[in-house]
């Protein structure tokens, strides 16, 4: 920033403020940063009482069912790999960050969980293992899959949308 | 759980599911955009750590308190981000980095895990 005379500056706009207006904009600068950490911190508590609930919810619906092999834990997951990775790359860049934070992190982040698989590997007993052994093959593969064809549908909405 | 006790332990999973996620947000902040990658690591070792800690302590916890605390483990902790991770990897042909992150995060935590709830019996002194 040139230096014009004491106490004087030229700023990108070429406006010349006089030096009592630069603690007014740094604090502006600090609310707005504020103000977006704030917004962003509501989105995310949002998304994840929503992730939370909804896991837990489909868990209690998975039980209900009494499918064999499959729980809820393992639906969440599979659902919230494919919908974070159209989320991830579906979202242009003109939507703002805090929502696509708070649907990431917040909705999806806390709707899948790797801590009830970490669970079931370490405390399921042994004569478990061939139950233990698909669960977790299912997760893996299918996880990886459902996030690999939600990255890919992303794209191709986005890329539909941009040629529009 | 039927739909009856979910109604009644919901606000405890909801704060559960909220401080966990905040908590990870907060985590990934911290590492900096440029170490997602140690981020992710650091919240699942971290929350299947704590799971196991909490798969000790929860005979003798209130049943509202242990569902707020897996909650928490649940928040804290992501499959989607890290499966998306994996596949991204495996998109570019990373094959040897997205076994290695497969290794990682579903062996390290199931080994946190057990560790969390070895570290609960040793200290009880069982």
């Amino acid at each position: 920033m040139p230096k014009l005379a004491a106490g004087l500056s030229v700023h990108g706009n070429g406006v010349t403020n006089p030096p009592q207006n630069r603690p007014r904009r740094q604090l502006g600068r600090s609310l707005d940063t504020m103000n977006d950490t704030l917004r962003t911190g509501l989105a995310i508590v949002v998304g994840a009482v929503v992730g939370a609930l909804g896991r837990e919810a489909l868990d209690v619906v998975m039980m209900a069912m009494s499918l064999p092999g499959i729980d809820g834990v393992l639906v969440a997951n599979l659902m919230g790999a494919g919908a974070l990775g159209l989320t991830s790359t579906a979202l242009r860049a003109t939507v703002p960050s805090w929502l696509k934070l708070g649907l990431t992190t917040g909705l999806w982040g806390t709707f899948t969980t790797l801590s009830a698989i970490s669970g079931f590997i370490a405390f399921t007993p042994t004569e478990f293992a061939t139950e233990l052994w698909w669960y977790v093959t299912a997760s893996i593969v299918g996880g990886v899959a459902a996030a690999w064809a939600g990255l890919r549908a992303g794209e191709a909405i986005r890329g539909r949308g941009a040629t529009a | 759980m039927n739909f009856a006790e979910f109604w009644q332990y919901a606000p405890a999973i909801a704060l559960g599911g909220v401080v966990g996620a905040l908590t990870r947000w907060a985590t990934f902040r911290a590492w900096g955009s440029e170490r997602t990658v140690a981020a992710l690591l650091s919240v699942n070792s971290v929350g299947s750590f704590a799971l196991g800690v909490f798969y000790g302590i929860a005979p003798e916890l209130p049943f509202a308190t242990t569902a707020a605390l897996v909650a928490f483990t649940g928040g804290l902790t992501t499959f989607s981000t890290l499966v998306v991770e994996i596949a991204t990897q495996a998109r570019t042909r990373q094959w040897r980095r997205a076994a290695t992150t497969t290794l990682a995060h579903f062996g390290g935590g199931a080994l946190f895990a057990w560790l969390g709830a070895t570290a609960v019996i040793m200290a009880s002194g069982a």
